[in-house]
């Protein structure tokens, strides 16, 4: 990683953020404290890496309505949620909104370091997919609607003939997308298209 | 007439028709035996003053005269007993024309003695011509005078008689007892005017007429019976006795008399007298007095009230029975002791010494009023509301002192039943808050924790990495958060806490202020501001702290519970505020904004199990109402204008402390 990521806390107890920025700086995780959600909504843009340690219960904007916010807003920032007793259905809510996990005050020191960790790893692993991804879709985008159809039938090893039919179009007609289609993707062998195929589909569907 | 005849006639002259006739005819024969030409008989008025009580001059009655018998043989007489002067008496004795012996020439006199011998006048004879036979005058008008003091101390006697009689006669007539005399046949003699009024006959009628008629007929035979007994054994039954007997009246009415009688002889004839008084009037208030003693003894053996009456100087002089029967005594035990010395408080040394105190404060004037201790008959102590207060007369003079009390032990009980009732019934619904608030409480605690968990962490961590530099740090703050987790178990605990009925001085700020820290752990959950406005220059308050508090805390989550049903409380926070009223109370108000409460439940807002909860007992009101009534203030609420409701008590602000000016 090139790019040290950074440990959001948003918490409103002066103690709990102390706490947890004192640790994480025992272990060298650089981490930024906000004392409020929307503290850290004005702070926030698309390009904040890292993870989101955030308390579930706060004045005013909550830790879940922070949460729904970051969807909207389409970030991706993994969340750890910070529940205390008797928060269970809430945690529940968060996780079924894609939060990475949830630790119970007061926090065990492996649990929360692995749990931060983990969370780090997703946000790598997630911005090197939408890397990829983004390669992926910007190279299918060259391609038309027909050539883009054309290319997954061939690439699913269909029959010129079939796909001609099909369509609706002449066969002669299927063999020029399929020229284009080859010539766009810059690939020489039907093998190589097929595993454009098989990765954007990976990619596509993560 | 011989003379010898005429000294029988003058010794056996006989009494008149009255003493002057008498007096005069002796005179006449006097003068005539002695041919004297004046004679009198004269009577010692004054000091040298004599008149004339009888005076024959010149064979007729003279005027009464009235003389000085200084310088004239009077005097003599009067001094040295019978005088003579046989002739020259004009010579001897300087005579003008007043002098009875003007112009004579003898004179004779000799006393007049009284009854107790002393001289009270003289007869005294004057002749013309010198006496022939002064032996013989002498003789003869010393006899006469003899005669004349029988006959004046007779006619005394016959005058005291009348007078005195006059007088019996005015005194029973007059007198206020009926007087009546009946004779030994029964029958009335006489009938005095007061007897009259009483029994509505006139003497005239009465008299003669048989005394029974004035005696009702059952006691008629009675009667007869005592007088006839009274004749044969001579023993009385009333005579020189009194008695009270019923009497009649001529109407036929019957009353009550007192009746004294006295047996007269009058004339060897057996008479009785009777002295009848009136006692209707007497015996009615006699009636009326026992009347009045028999009321006054109900009061005062009534069987609520122990009374006992005191001299000022605190003896018993009595004690109704309730007051014996209560600690089961005999009543020589307590009357004529010293009160404070009477077994009634010989329990306590203490008492006594201010039952002592108290009596005297008492016999200065002073009502008082306490509350003692006092054993029952069963041996246990019962508490009782005395007072001692003094009964002065028209001077203002303490005379005695009432004692009263009653017993309220039971009373006592019943209010300290009341209260231990009523402080379990807090405790119960303390706990039960708690149990409510446990969430915000777990939240509260764990905050702390969360810190002492991280700070340790980094700790170990900085330790193992040999970083010491930080760990001052790190101990200051596991410290600072441990803390804080006790101060938060500290709260909760003292509201966990079981009564200990101890009121102690607080400041009301201070108490709120605790307070609003524990509603503020479910404040956060809830996520609802508290504003707290402290009241400036708060007397302190005289309060179990802990049910203040619970009672201001149920006020706050009441507040908050509404405001978090009624949706539009966004960013509205609940207000406390403290402050002193017109009436010199601690006003503690909360104010919501959770839509107020609604008109249909207004009325059954303190009644206990009455809720629109879906938690909790309904007994939170109520019992906040039992609390702040214990503590002598209200409770009471109002809706505001700004849609919420305004929920405030009153403590009143302690007078012993205000005294000191704190």
């Amino acid at each position: 990683m090139d790019v040290k990521q950074t440990v959001y806390v948003v918490d409103d107890d002066e103690g709990v953020r102390d706490g947890l920025s004192l640790l994480l700086a025992t272990v060298g995780q650089p981490c930024e404290l906000f004392a409020s959600a929307s503290d850290f909504l004005e702070a926030y843009d698309e390009e904040t890496r890292g993870c989101l340690v955030l308390d579930i219960r706060m004045p005013r904007m909550t830790g879940l309505d922070l949460q729904e916010k970051l969807i909207e807003m389409g970030s991706r920032l993994p969340i750890i949620f910070i529940t205390g007793h008797g928060d269970i259905p809430m945690a529940v809510e968060a996780m079924r909104r894609g939060a990475v996990d949830f630790i119970r005050k007061p926090f065990r020191e492996h649990g929360l370091l692995d749990r931060i960790n983990e969370a780090l790893a997703v946000d790598d692993t997630v911005r090197k997919q939408a890397t990829d991804r983004k390669a992926v879709e910007e190279r299918l985008a060259v391609l038309t609607d027909r050539e883009w159809e054309v290319f997954k039938r061939v690439a699913d090893g269909e029959m010129n003939k079939v796909i001609a039919a099909d369509l609706g179009i002449s066969e002669r007609t299927v063999e020029v997308h399929r020229g284009h289609v080859m010539k766009k993707l810059g690939v020489k062998t039907l093998a190589q298209l097929v595993r454009i195929k098989i990765e954007a589909e990976l990619i596509l569907a993560a | 007439m011989k003379p010898s005849q005429q000294v029988l006639e003058l010794a056996t002259t006989v009494p008149g028709a009255t003493t002057d006739d008498l007096l005069h005819k002796l005179l006449a024969n006097l003068t005539a035996l002695l041919g004297a030409r004046r004679a009198y008989v004269t009577e010692v008025v004054d000091q040298g003053v004599s008149r004339t009580v009888a005076s024959w001059e010149d064979d007729k009655r003279g005027p009464a005269r009235e003389y000085k018998i200084n310088g004239t043989p009077c005097a003599m007489v009067m001094r040295d007993g019978t005088q003579v002067v046989d002739c020259a008496l004009g010579e001897r004795y300087t005579l003008d024309e007043s002098s009875l012996g003007y112009g004579c020439q003898s004179f004779v006199g000799s006393p007049i003695v009284g009854h107790g011998g002393e001289r009270i006048g003289q007869l005294c004879v004057f002749g013309a011509s010198p006496l022939g036979d002064p032996e013989m005058a002498s003789a003869l008008v010393a006899m006469a005078a003899v005669r004349v003091s029988s006959e004046l101390e007779h006619r005394q006697q016959e005058a005291a008689l009348a007078q005195s009689e006059a007088y019996s006669k005015a005194i029973v007539a007059t007198a206020a007892e009926g007087i009546v005399t009946v004779n030994a046949k029964g029958q009335i003699e006489s009938f005095n005017r007061a007897a009259e009024k009483m029994f509505g006959y006139s003497e005239k009628e009465i008299v003669g007429q048989d005394v029974h008629v004035l005696i009702p007929e059952q006691y008629r035979n009675q009667h007869a019976q005592h007088v006839t007994r009274f004749f044969e054994t001579g023993k009385a039954s009333i005579i020189g006795t009194g008695r009270e007997v019923t009497a009649r009246r001529k109407n036929g009415s019957v009353f009550p008399i007192h009746l004294a009688a006295s047996e007269v002889s009058l004339g060897g004839e057996r008479c009785f007298a009777g002295i009848i008084r009136d006692v209707s009037e007497q015996k009615a208030a006699e009636e009326s007095l026992r009347a009045t003693e028999r009321r006054f003894r109900a009061v005062f053996d009534q069987r609520l009230q122990l009374v006992a009456i005191l001299s000022p100087a605190g003896i018993v002089l009595e004690a109704n029975q309730r007051s014996l029967d209560f600690t089961g005594l005999q009543r020589d035990q307590v009357i004529g002791r010293e009160f404070w010395a009477t077994p009634w408080w010989t329990h306590s040394p203490e008492l006594q010494q201010r039952m002592k105190y108290a009596i005297q404060a008492a016999s200065q004037g002073e009502s008082l009023q306490f509350e003692v201790t006092k054993p029952r008959k069963d041996g246990e102590l019962g508490i009782l509301n005395l007072s001692i207060r003094p009964i002065m007369d028209k001077l203002g003079e303490v005379v005695f002192l009432l004692c009263e009390s009653h017993d309220i032990t039971e009373h006592k009980q019943a209010a300290e039943e009341a209260r231990d009732h009523r402080e379990r019934m807090a405790h119960v619904s303390r706990l039960s808050t708690l149990g409510e608030m446990a969430a915000g409480i777990a939240h509260e605690i764990n905050q702390p924790l969360t810190a002492i968990s991280l700070f340790s962490q980094a700790g170990k961590r900085l330790v193992e990495a040999g970083q010491f530099d930080k760990m001052d740090e790190v101990c200051f703050k596991l410290n600072e958060h441990a803390l804080r987790a006790a101060e938060v178990v500290e709260r909760m605990q003292s509201m966990a806490r079981q009564g200990e009925n101890l009121k102690e001085l607080v400041d009301c700020n201070e108490l709120i202020e605790s307070t609003v820290r524990l509603a503020e752990s479910e404040a956060r959950i809830y996520d609802i501001q508290i504003e707290f406005d402290r009241g400036t220059d708060l007397p302190p308050i005289l309060v179990d702290g802990v049910q203040i508090q619970q009672v201001a805390l149920n006020l706050l989550r009441n507040g908050m519970e509404a405001m978090i049903a009624f949706d539009e409380r966004k960013g509205c926070p609940i207000n406390i505020a403290t402050r002193l009223n017109d009436h010199k109370e601690i006003e503690v108000a909360v104010t919501d904004c959770g839509g107020g409460v609604p008109r249909n439940r207004m009325d059954k807002l303190f009644t206990p199990f009455s809720t629109t909860k879906k938690s909790g007992m309904g007994m939170g009101l109520s019992i906040s109402q039992a609390i702040i009534r214990a503590h002598g203030g209200r409770i009471d609420f109002c809706n505001t204008e700004s849609c919420g409701a305004r929920f405030w008590f009153t403590i009143p602000a302690s007078e012993k402390e205000s005294h000191n000016g704190r």
